[in-house]
Formats: C-alpha cells, structure tokens, sequence
C-alpha cells in the first residue's frame, strides 16, 4: 500500500528488493496473531537468523572512531582517577602513599553514606517511575501531528532544557512557605502546607519532583522518536478486530514500545543513581543529611573536605553500582523481548 | 497516503469512523483545553524565569515571585555586554553543533556495529561503552584536565568538543541500538546482495531508517551540551572561548547573585535550543515516511 | 522525486561533513592564535563571582601600567573548589586567585600552604597596615599568605519600628533577648526571622554565641589562636563554646524565636520579613543595603546581644570576605604582588569595600562605616573582634558539619548534645 522505503528502492547503485517478512499483511488476523507478527517482524535475532546467509556482518574497524574517541576522554580518566582511590591523597599534597582497600571500607562502613545510599534509592526508584509515567502519558497525547500538539511538545520539553542551578533557583522559591505552592494549599484548604524543602520528611521527595519535571521532557522525546517507529497497519489490524483504546495501549503500544522504554529507564535511573546538580542547587544535602545522595557525597570528600582517595574510591563504587543497574536493566528489557 | 502514517499510536481516536460530528469536535476542544491548561501549570516556572528577566536584581531579590512593577531590558544589555554573551552564544553554537554531529554520526555506526555484528566482541563493546554511564564527572575531573593540558588544548573550544562527543557516546549508542534491534534486517541484506559496502548500508539504508532516533539523539543532546557547565568551565573558562552558561554564572557570587542577570542572559540562550527543538520535532515527522515501516 | 530525494540525501551528508571539518578547523586556528601573541603581561586572576567595582579598579591599573593586562575569572561560589583545586594540582593555577582565611575551606590559605601553593608575601607593604584579628586569618606558621581586602559582620539587624511596636530594646544578653521573643510574639511580630535555608546562615546564631563565650571566659584568647598558642583542636574552652552555642540556638526554637519552617526560608525572604516589619530581627552577613531596599522608609539598626550582660561578654565576629593570593609557580609573581600592593592602597581598598558594603581590613583612614552598623563601631574601634569560626577551625570539614547538623538542631531532628559531639568530632580530624 504505502512504500515509505522507496527512497532506498530507488537509490543507485543499492538496490532494495524488501521481503515479504518485514511487512506480513496483519489485517483480520486476530489480536495475538498482531503482538506476534509485531515481534517476528522486528525481533533482531529472529532477523538475523533469517537473513544471516547472505550477510556480511560489520567489521570492528566501524567501531573505532566512536571507541576511540570514548576510550581516550572518557575511559582513561576513569582508569586513571581509580587509581587515587588506593591511595591517602588529600588532593593537595605533593605525597600521597597506597592504603589499599581502606578507602573502600570506610565507605562502606560509614553511617553517612548509608543514609546517602537509601536517599539516592529513593530518589532513582521515584525519577524513573515519575519520568517513564509522565512522559509517556504526554508521548501518547501529543503524538498526532498537528500545530498545536508541536507547541506542546516544546513546552514540555523546556524544563529539561533549563540548566539545574536555574532551575533549583526558581523551584526554592516556588517551595518557600510563602511561595505559590503554600498559596495553593491555603485556597484549597488543604491543612498546614508541608515543609517542602526545609522538612527533613520532605524534602527529599520535594527535591524528586523537581528532577521528574525535568527528566520527563527526555522521556518524552525518546518515547515519541519510539511511537514514530510502531507500524501503523498493526493498530489498524488491532482496531479491525475491536480492540480498544485501552487494549491496543495494552497490546500494541507498549510492547512494541520496549526499545524506547529500555533507553528512557536507563537514563532516568542513571540520573537519580548520580542525582547531583539539584540537590547542590536547592538543599545542598539538607536540612540535617535529609537529601545527601552519593554524588553529593563524592563532590564534598573529593572537592570539600580535601580526602581525594576517599572520594575516588566512593566514585568506584558507584560506577560499579551504576553499570550493575543499567546492564541490568537492559538485559531485562532484552529479554522480555526475546521470550516474548 | 502520507497522511495515515501520521495517526500512527494507540491512544488516537479511531480515524474515519464516526466522521466529524459536533460532539467529537467539542469532546476535542474540551481535551485540547485541558491539556493546554496543564502544559501551562507544568512550564509556569519557566515562564517565571522569563518574567524574573525583565527585573532588577534588588526586585528579584525584595519579591522573587511579585509582579513586575516595571519592564525594563537592562538586564539584556548587561547580560549581553558584561557577560559577553554574543561571543559566547558564537562558540556553544559551534560547540554544541560539531559535538552533535560527531554524536550522530559515530554513535550510529557503533551501534550499526554492535547489534548487527552480534558477537562476543560486540558484547563487550557495548558494556565498555555503557561503564561511561557510570562514573560521575566529578571523578574524572582530574586526569581529564591533565590530558587536556598535555594536548595543550586548555582554552581552546577543541576540548569542549571532544569531551561532549567522547561523554554522551554512550548514551546515543544506546539509544541507536534500541532502535536498529527493532530494524529488520532484510533492506540490509539486500543492499549487501546487490554488493554495496558497509558504508553505502550505512548510508542508504540505516540513516534513513534510524531517522527518529537520530532526531531524538539530537533533541537530547543539544540541551545537555548547551547547558553543561562543570566541565567546560574548567576547559574554557576565562578565555574567549567560554560558553553561554560559563558566562552566565560569574553572576553567582558567594553570598549574593544577580539574578535578573542570570535570568536574562538564560532567555537569551534558550532562544536558539528552541528553535532547533521545533526544527528537529518537523523532521521527526517528516522522518516517518523514511522509517522503516513495512 | 524520488531521485531528487537521494540527490539531497548526497548533499545533505557532503555538507555535514563539510562543516563538521570547518568549524573544527576555524575553532582550531582561533583556539591557536590567541595563545601566545602578545608581549604584555598577562595576569590571570580568579574570584568567586563578580567582585563589584572590580574591573574599574584593574581598568585604571592597566592604565598606569600598560605592560600589564590583568584578565578575571569569575566563578560560581560551588563551583569554585573543584574548578581551583583541579587547575592546581594539574599545575595551570592562576597567578592571584580568592582564597578563603585559617583552614576552614579546601582552599583556604592554611589548606593551600600545606602543599606550598602559595607565595609568602611578608614583604609586602601592606602587612603592618593589618589589624591583628585581619593579620591572624592569613598567617599561617609566621608566612603571610593572602591580602585580606575586606571582611563582613555578623551581627543582628531589627526593625526600629517593630522594636517599638513591642517596647522592647536591642538585648544585652541571652536572657534579654529571650524575654524580647516573648514580647514581640505578643503583638504579632515574629522575633527572629532567619534566612536558615541558606547553609552558613543557620551557623551564624550558634557561631556568634560561642564567640562570645570564648572572648567572655578568655579575652586574649583570639590572639591566642593567631600567634598559633592555641589551636580549636584542643581547645577545651572552644568546645564548650560550641556547646554554648548550640545549647543557646535550641533554647531559641524552644522559646519560639523563630518564624515556622525557617530552613525553608531564604535569606533574601527573611530580609524582607525584618525589612516590612512582619518580623523584629535576624542573624545575619552584612546585606544593609538590602533592608533599604525593601522597604525605603524603615529604619534599621544592628547589634550584639552578648551573653550576660556585661560589655566584655561581647565579641563582634567578622567573616573575611575578599582574600587574594599569588600563586607560588606564578611567573609573574613580581607583578601579581605589585597589583596586590595597588588594591591595599586606601584609596582602592576603601572603594571596594564601600561597593561590597563591607569593613577593609587594611587601614583606611576616614573609613565612613555604614550607617547599619553604628551601633557595632564601638566593638570595632576597641579591635574588640573574632571572626568566624570556619576562619580557625583545623579542618574543612566542621564548617559544613555545623551546617548539617545546626539544621538538625533547627528541624528537632537532633539534640544540642548530639550536635556538639559531631562538630567536636571533625575538630580532632
């Protein structure tokens, strides 16, 4: 019907002769017929597999630019800072000698960074539920193309495009007791408004809805670039059979949704896991250690109280943390797709 | 036929079914009504900070959130010529283009290499990418700074492009490679039949198809370079060469800032970040005739 | 059409790839031009933020000395530690750069001698000029090591209008101004509005206590500690200080001192509550132009409760505001001290400090003091003066502990007690 691909059919000297996999005719056959066909179509090992005769697969020497930029501004000073986190470096001394594991224990074992630990658990687990929740449901909204809905999506994209300290900035005083939110409470006869920022109860959850704003601006542009990529004629096969709203969402978005989702929790959960430039934007880790996140932590060892080695060895374990979450969380996307 | 694809997705009221009664058209007008009033409700602190603009510092410091007594484009001017703001917005423009550039174009052909070719090597490129995720960049300030300094690129815009294309590889590798997972692979195949190299593939088939990502990688990444600020301060600050935001924030003092200023200069910069947002969001959608629907 | 598409396809990435070659190119021979062609001087300084009055004061300089370009950095305050530290240790530091008095801040003079960035300036024309207390925060082991420009007060600031409103007077002591609270809650004022959101300003009430305490029980014991007999270490006397002060800051929420969620409240709201009348006083750094400002028609004044009554439990503590160092792999460190000497002169000292609404630390005779702190002028004519503790304390870390853990005094979140053993904690390192 449609041939959107013809571009690449036409073009010299590549010649494109699509097969009948990538496109099976999905009308009428049936709800889970559709969620199947979806998958086969576009799962990448079932493809592979399909077409793995006639391909010639990717030498690594494509992956060298990218890698090479990677590995010399990114991967070697990684490396290259571990190294402190064995040593008792103040960061300004001109000495330095190896103290082994110790920095790694006294983390560890520090009552301050178990609060900091359960603090940035907590604001991980809420940004990216938050986020994912909220930028999907404005993806959904204003994925049809008109004026309007383009204006829309700009605006709900601004938070993000807001830097942090700008936005801590506004957000003190939108918190303050007698900021808007206060007014809010008082017009809606609410009770006594919370503390927000200056409760240690609260603020923290205060501090996460400020992230939420801006994270889901993200979300919301890797969930719509997802909604581009879903093939029209499986919702149309969907409707054919009566399903509704509800079910194709069920159904058909979500599922063929994964790949975005996979990128779009990576990313939220990375930013709470590294949360940093808001918390040092509006409380600085108060009132008390209520907001303290590992980051803030790693910032005022390394760069405040002058123990570089302590820091660096926090900083190793976080990227350990980090990595462990993130590869966890796309080997669990994969694999719902693969079983699926 | 252009217009089908565009009411592509789940939640869209069924297309050619009922036509265009009244009460669709109001039901529409009521949803659209809503959703403007809480686009508002949710950007209303931007548009503060819009506002905060247009006051003087000691306003904003008597009644941040009151309303304007008096508009005045002081703040601008200063902005502009004591933050060096022209300059400024010339380099983070350059900055931020060749920085995405290198992100599109590398990013893609690693993720081409990583999902296409499969194997354990792969595997493990891809987990040595994701580790860039992972480490804070307060930690890798120090041995960033010194190699910088070795390549005697302290002060020049260079550094600020290597280190935004280098640290944000990781995540549009992983967005290009949820993408193309779902890519399938027979437009490629066919293309190798018909004995084009891997670059031609690249090219003519996987730029095009991955089009919607691309936008989204743009999208992100072009706010993220704008406003970063940690690190460039240390590569740039205090040459010509200093970015929007470095330039910005010497408004912040230890125990005051002058936030009229900073508020103003912030509109300023914004201004280009939205104009290539509504750019990029055209072409997402004009990328859907290219994408690889079957 | 369909071809024409791919034709714009070809150019699209031909152009792409041209001005990705382009703009590295032009950024690189820009980048490499600027780097080495002048034959001036070239000064680099750093400070944390816009110094008001700053640039005029090197623009005459310049004038004076053509050879000699002085260029200014100026950085967010927390952004400043790493931005330093790391150009420091890379070996790139500044020629002058801000630094903080004692040893309570990574880059504090104290900090940064240890590693030997800092040149000594003993020499320098200045340093008999200083007051002892200004002489005491950048002297460490014998070396000066800053130029301390100018320093700020902590005291209280109230409203006239509020205090008349409840018939109460500027306290005299702990005790007074307990009984003030009481009075100003009656007819609806709140006593003590504080800006406690803002990390230093909820240490300031304790810090001004402890202060007094100290000075009360040892008068000398500010020389003490900069002629280097004594340290906050092991200092039993300053321990207790520091109870004092905590124990006095939660009597205060007690006694209900305090405007409700006050580390909610921002330092600018809080101004605006004294400024209005809503509120009678607040602890604060000096902002008087900002009481003024706020409300035009008010009338304000400043002063120092001391403990007990008596005139020698009063201490005034200051915080140095505006420090500068030369850089000791500076090589300009001629020049560098030679512009140090310039802004000491009286006549660009006391224009900075009029513009930062500070005290200069240098002499500056006929020195008009703001018309806020009159009500201070006879404590700093006596030389009756402390500073801050964060100026003394051996370690970066009490200032940002005291911070924490006086929110946890201000929240009920933790003891007096429990606070006091954590601060103590930091002083033994």
């Amino acid at each position: 019907m449609r041939s959107p691909t013809a571009r690449q059919d036409e073009a010299k000297p590549v010649r494109v002769e699509p097969t009948s996999t990538g496109r099976s005719p999905v009308v009428g056959i049936g709800l889970r017929r559709v969620r199947d066909a979806a998958r086969t179509s576009v799962h990448p090992r079932r493809a592979l597999r399909n077409g793995g005769a006639t391909a010639q697969r990717p030498g690594f020497r494509l992956a060298l630019p990218g890698l090479g930029l990677y590995s010399v501004f990114v991967a070697y000073p990684a490396v290259a800072t571990a190294y402190y986190a064995f040593t008792n470096w103040n960061g300004l001394a001109q000495h330095w000698h190896f103290v082994g594991l110790k920095n790694f224990v006294s983390v560890l074992s520090s009552g301050l960074e178990r609060t900091a630990f359960t603090n940035t658990l907590e604001a991980t687990v809420g940004i990216a539920l938050g986020a994912n929740i909220l930028g999907l449901a404005i993806a959904l909204l204003l994925q049809k193309r008109s004026r309007f809905n383009y204006v829309l999506r700009l605006l709900w994209f601004l938070p993000a495009a807001l830097p942090s300290i700008v936005a801590g900035y506004i957000w003190t005083f939108i918190y303050s007791p007698s900021g808007p939110l206060d007014k809010v409470w008082v017009l809606l006869h609410l009770g006594a408004a919370p503390g927000f920022l200056g409760s240690p109860n609260e603020a923290l959850p205060s501090i996460i809805a400020i992230a939420i704003w801006q994270v889901s601006g993200y979300a919301m542009v890797l969930l719509l670039a997802g909604l581009q990529a879903i093939d029209e004629q499986l919702h149309e096969a969907a409707r054919v059979d009566g399903a509704g709203v509800l079910q194709r969402l069920r159904f058909v978005t979500l599922p063929l949704l994964r790949p975005a989702f996979a990128v779009s929790f990576v990313f939220s959960t990375v930013t709470g896991l590294l949360l940093f430039d808001v918390v040092v934007a509006t409380t600085n880790g108060g009132p008390g250690y209520a907001t303290e996140t590992l980051a803030t932590q790693l910032y005022k060892q390394s760069f405040e109280y002058n123990n570089f080695g302590w820091g660096m060895a926090m900083g190793v374990l976080m990227g350990i943390l980090v990595l462990g979450v993130s590869a966890a969380m796309l080997w669990i996307f994969n694999r719902k797709e693969a079983r699926a | 036929m252009s217009a089908i694809s565009v009411w592509a997705g789940g939640a869209v009221p069924a297309r050619g079914r009922g036509g265009h009664s009244i009460q669709r058209r109001v039901g529409t007008l009521v949803g659209r009504a809503g959703l403007a009033i809480a686009t508002v409700a949710f950007v209303s602190p931007v548009l503060l900070s819009v506002e905060m603009s247009f006051r003087s510092n000691t306003a904003i410091n008597v009644a941040p959130l009151a309303w304007p007594k008096s508009l005045s484009l002081s703040n601008f001017t200063t902005a502009w010529s004591a933050g060096g703001l022209g300059q400024a917005l010339l380099w983070s423009a350059v900055i931020a283009v060749v920085s995405v550039m290198w992100l599109t174009v590398a990013g893609q052909v690693l993720a081409y290499y990583i999902v296409r070719r499969g194997n354990r090597l792969a595997s493990v490129a891809l987990l040595y990418v994701m580790a860039g995720l992972a480490f804070p960049a307060p930690s890798r300030l120090l041995p960033l700074y010194e190699l910088m300094l070795s390549l005697h690129l302290i002060g020049n815009p260079i550094s600020v492009m290597l280190f935004q294309g280098a640290t944000l590889t990781p995540l549009s590798v992983l967005i290009y490679r949820s993408f193309l997972q779902r890519m399938p692979i027979e437009y490629e195949d066919a293309a190798y039949v018909d004995g084009a190299g891997h670059l031609q593939v690249l090219r003519h088939v996987v730029v095009p198809m991955l089009w919607p990502s691309s936008v989204a990688v743009a999208s992100l990444k072009i706010g993220m370079i704008w406003n970063d600020f940690f690190t460039p301060l240390l590569l740039v600050g205090g040459s010509t060469y200093a970015t929007v935001p470095v330039k910005i924030y010497t408004f912040v003092g230890q125990y005051t800032a002058q936030w009229g200023d900073i508020f103003a200069g912030l509109t300023l910069a914004v201004i280009p970040v939205i104009i290539v947002f509504i750019l990029l969001q055209r072409h997402l959608v004009e990328g859907l005739g290219a994408g690889l629907k079957g | 059409m369909q071809k024409k598409s791919t034709k714009k396809g070809t150019y699209r990435s031909g152009a792409y790839v041209l001005a990705l070659a382009a703009s590295t190119l032009l950024a690189s021979t820009l980048g490499s031009v600027s780097a080495g062609a002048s034959t001036t001087v070239n000064l680099k300084m750093t400070t944390v933020g816009t110094e008001p009055g700053l640039t005029q004061v090197i623009s005459n300089y310049e004038k004076a000395h053509p050879g000699v370009r002085i260029t200014v950095t100026a950085i967010p305050s927390n952004n400043y530690q790493s931005t330093l530290l790391t150009e420091l240790r890379g070996g790139n530091g500044p020629d002058i750069m801000f630094v903080w008095g004692g040893y309570g801040n990574p880059m504090a003079v104290g900090e940064l001698a240890s590693a030997g960035y800092l040149a000594r300036l003993n020499n320098q024309p200045w340093v008999p000029t200083l007051s002892s207390t200004g002489k005491s925060v950048v002297d460490i082991n014998g070396a000066v090591l800053a130029l301390p420009m100018n320093y700020e007060v902590v005291s209280f600031f109230y409203n006239k209008m509020a205090f008349q409103k409840a018939h109460v007077t500027p306290p005299a002591s702990f005790a007074q101004l307990v009984g003030d609270c009481a009075a100003l809650n009656k007819v609806g004022i709140t006593p003590i509005d504080e800006g406690n959101e803002v990390g230093y300003i909820n240490t300031l009430i304790p810090a001004i206590f402890a202060d007094d305490y100290v000075y009360w029980k040892d008068p000398t014991f500010y020389q003490s500690l900069a002629a280097g007999k004594v340290s906050l270490a092991n200092s039993a006397l300053w321990r207790q200080g520091i109870k004092v002060g905590n124990e006095d800051y939660a009597q205060l929420f007690k006694d209900h001192c305090f405007e409700p969620n006050s580390t909610a409240t921002t330092d600018t709201e809080s101004v605006a509550a004294v400024a209005s009348g809503h509120a009678g006083m607040n602890a604060m750094l000096t902002e008087f132009e900002d009481y003024h400002a706020d409300n035009p028609k008010g009338s304000f004044g400043s002063f120092e409760p001391g403990l007990t009554g008596s005139p020698k439990s009063v201490v005034l503590t200051m915080d140095p505001s505006f420090l500068l160092a030369v850089n000791a792999h500076s090589h300009y460190e001629t020049q560098a001290e030679a512009f140090l000497s310039y802004l000491a002169q009286p006549v660009q000292a006391g224009y900075l400090s009029r513009l930062s609404e500070d005290i200069p630390s240098v002499r500056v005779n006929g020195f008009r003091m703001p018309q806020l702190f009159q009500g201070l002028s006879s404590l700093i004519n006596k030389d009756q003066e402390g500073y801050y503790f964060s100026s003394y304390s051996k370690s970066p870390q009490t200032k940002t502990v005291w911070i924490a853990e006086a929110e946890d005094i201000a929240t009920g979140t933790a003891t007096p007690q429990q606070a006091t053993a954590a601060v103590v904690k930091t002083l033994n390192g």
